[in-house]
């Protein structure tokens, strides 16, 4: 049977994976299969040592659950079973679960892409779902690579489908690209959201390519534009990105460690300290940078300690604990 | 137990005990750089490290501090004389009040490509890590950033132009304020964090960088000229404490200055395709590269010769190893030149 895709571009500005918003997707046939045996959740933590790369990926984790949740609404009878199916994946405590369940939806989207190349909806969902799954799931750094390629070549083509002033945004001088992103307005943040994540997982995984590196300040300005249209946005999640964007630059050569601590705790206080992952990325790229171990251990401990159960929040809260517990087990090594 | 077994056990254990500490426990080095994780340097040295370890069977370790966390270069060095580091990468102009003989890379125009600097380098590098190895270091070796590039928000084909422009030099670092003097520049001093708000708020329109790190701390977003001299030959020193490194026996130190010094050759080749393809990518971005006219070129040669004779007359460098470095150079230039 046909695949219909089931998130519409009008309505994905609801689509957030803190939890409060409410996925409004569509329904789309399907005889999917959500978890085949063949693919094999990867529970180590994800490479070190480039220069960007665990900057963001911690925040690609989180991602992956909205996208997740919106794909499986595609029951052919009834929205109800969409609905169910959807809430429990968001609100699973079983990370592996969802793993398995991307690569099918990937297949599926790649061959829907085929027939709708121009379908900006289903272009950022492809684009989601596929930084997502490299950078979360994937440790092999080619195929992270590929993906990821992939994944903001989708975003790109989307954003100039959607509004042809955002084409060519990748080759504009800064200047230029600085204006048109100046111009977004309140409904394109859910299109910036997409960009901004793709690229930014693209630049992380490709952080020893100065190509990638040079394209950073043009992901900030689309951060910065999403925090000036609206702050909460997806639970703060643009002062979660600023926060580590303001930590990749080292104090001595002009970085704000200040700035990178008033993101961290905005995204925090924002999140009413629900979204545990803005604790571990806090402890990650403030707390280790500034060498403050009382910091580190007392979020990380937080984060542990915590119940993860919160409303569509839960999966994430559960792989925020899994980071959290790494970052504990390396501290002795790092201090 | 009488007094006297007491005895011969606290002797027993301590022999015990210093047995143990020489062979049983890890010696750590703490290194610290302003380099940002993740860079080719970076990776190659954390690889050198782990190689380091198991060669040594995880008696001899590296624990790097990247990104500055241990504060500016010369803070860096300061923790090294308090023993509270035992090495750093650091900029040259950290060691050169002491060492004036480190600026010979420095003097401006001196190389014109990566060739020539590898000829030079073969020449003198040991000579100049041997003054490095009295000041009570261990040099592990050079390792270099790029050629700066004058480059800017304002066209800079000629010298006049330049002098029209609010030029930027890196507070506290004289040489650099010596050679902009002589080019007729009066320069304006800022920390290098600054530069990027410098360039935005037009505080600044010219600044002189290697294009790497231009693009590495995105000051190439505002950049709109650059002009095709390379200006100067910009390196970094990675030494480690030498009271540390005596106390590892005679293989390990080995070892040491084996993987270390090859991470560095590594990163340094990685560093030379990186240096050509950051300035292919700042002119896919629209930077107008600026080639000097042959008057242009003959007169900024010219002020760079009048900075070098007037190094020479002040002894900032020392005349013998210059003279064996202008030999290299006019060697590899004569046998070079079609």
């Amino acid at each position: 049977m046909p695949l219909k895709i089931g998130v519409s571009w009008s309505m994905r500005s609801n689509i957030g994976f803190f939890g409060s918003s409410s996925p409004q997707c569509n329904t789309w046939d399907t005889n999917a299969v959500l978890a085949p045996k063949w693919f094999r959740f990867q529970t180590k933590p994800l490479p070190k040592g480039r220069f960007v790369k665990l900057a963001i990926g911690m925040l690609i984790v989180v991602l992956v659950l909205i996208q997740s949740g919106c794909q499986i609404v595609m029951s052919a009878s009834t929205n109800r079973l969409f609905k169910d199916l959807e809430a429990s994946i968001l609100n699973s405590d079983d990370p592996e679960l969802i793993a398995v369940g991307i690569p099918s939806f990937l297949i599926l989207l790649d061959g829907m892409l085929k027939q709708n190349p121009r379908d900006v909806s289903l272009l950022l969902v492809a684009s989601h779902l596929k930084s997502s799954f490299a950078t979360a799931f994937i440790e092999d750094v080619d195929r992270q690579r590929l993906y990821t390629t992939k994944a903001r070549e989708h975003a790109l083509k989307a954003a100039c489908l959607d509004n042809t002033k955002l084409c060519d945004l990748d080759t504009k001088p800064f200047s230029d690209a600085e204006s048109v992103i100046e111009s977004m307005q309140h409904a394109d943040l859910p299109l910036l959201y997409e960009l901004a994540f793709a690229w930014s997982s693209w630049i992380l995984v490709h952080s020893d390519d100065l190509r990638a590196l040079a394209q950073l300040s043009t992901v900030q300005l689309l951060v910065e534009r999403m925090l000036e249209l609206d702050e909460t946005y997806e639970y703060a999640t643009p002062h979660m990105f600023m926060g580590v964007f303001e930590s990749l630059v080292p104090v001595a050569l002009g970085g704000d460690s200040e700035k990178t601590r008033y993101h961290f705790e905005r995204a925090i206080s924002l999140s009413d300290g629900k979204n545990l992952y803005a604790k571990v990325l806090f402890a990650e790229f403030f707390a280790r940078s500034t060498l403050d171990r009382e910091l580190h251990d007392r979020l990380l401990d937080e984060v542990i300690n915590a119940d993860p159960t919160v409303e569509r929040l839960t999966l994430q809260n559960r792989l925020a604990q899994q980071r959290a517990r790494e970052l504990k087990d390396s501290a002795d090594d790092f201090f | 137990m009488t007094s006297f077994s007491a005895m011969r056990l606290t002797v027993l254990l301590s022999i015990f005990s210093v047995v143990v500490a020489l062979h049983g426990h890890a010696t750590t080095f703490k290194i610290a750089t302003a380099a940002p994780d993740g860079t080719a340097l970076m990776v190659e040295l954390q690889e050198a490290a782990k190689t380091v370890e198991t060669r040594t069977d995880g008696t001899v370790k590296f624990k790097f501090y990247t990104g500055g966390v241990m504060g500016d270069d010369f803070t860096v060095k300061r923790k090294i004389r308090a023993r509270q580091l035992h090495g750093g990468i650091v900029q040259t102009s950290v060691y050169t009040n002491d060492l004036p003989n480190l600026n010979l890379y420095n003097l401006p125009m001196l190389f014109r490509d990566h060739e020539e600097v590898a000829v030079v380098r073969r020449t003198l590098d040991s000579s100049l890590m041997a003054e490095l190895e009295e000041t009570g270091v261990i040099p592990i070796g050079f390792t270099a950033v790029g050629f700066a590039y004058a480059m800017g928000t304002k066209r800079i084909g000629t010298i006049q132009e330049i002098r029209r422009t609010k030029v930027w030099t890196p507070k506290d670092n004289p040489i650099a304020d010596q050679i902009l003097k002589v080019f007729g520049i009066t320069p304006i001093p800022l920390p290098v964090g600054d530069v990027l708000t410098g360039l935005q708020t037009g505080l600044i329109d010219t600044i002189a960088s290697p294009p790497i790190a231009a693009i590495a701390l995105q000051w190439h977003t505002q950049v709109k000229y650059m002009l095709d001299i390379p200006l100067q030959y910009v390196y970094a020193i990675y030494s480690i404490d030498q009271r540390m490194f005596n106390r590892l026996s005679e293989s390990h130190q080995q070892i040491v200055l084996s993987e270390m010094n090859s991470a560095l050759m590594r990163a340094e080749k990685k560093l030379i395709e990186d240096h050509d393809e950051a300035i292919e990518i700042m002119l896919e971005q629209g930077v107008e590269l600026l080639t000097p006219s042959s008057d242009a070129l003959a007169e900024w040669q010219k002020l760079s010769q009048d900075a070098v004779t007037q190094w020479l007359e002040r002894d900032v460098v020392d005349r013998e190893n210059y003279k064996r470095l202008e030999d290299a150079l006019e060697q590899f230039r004569n046998e070079h030149t079609p």
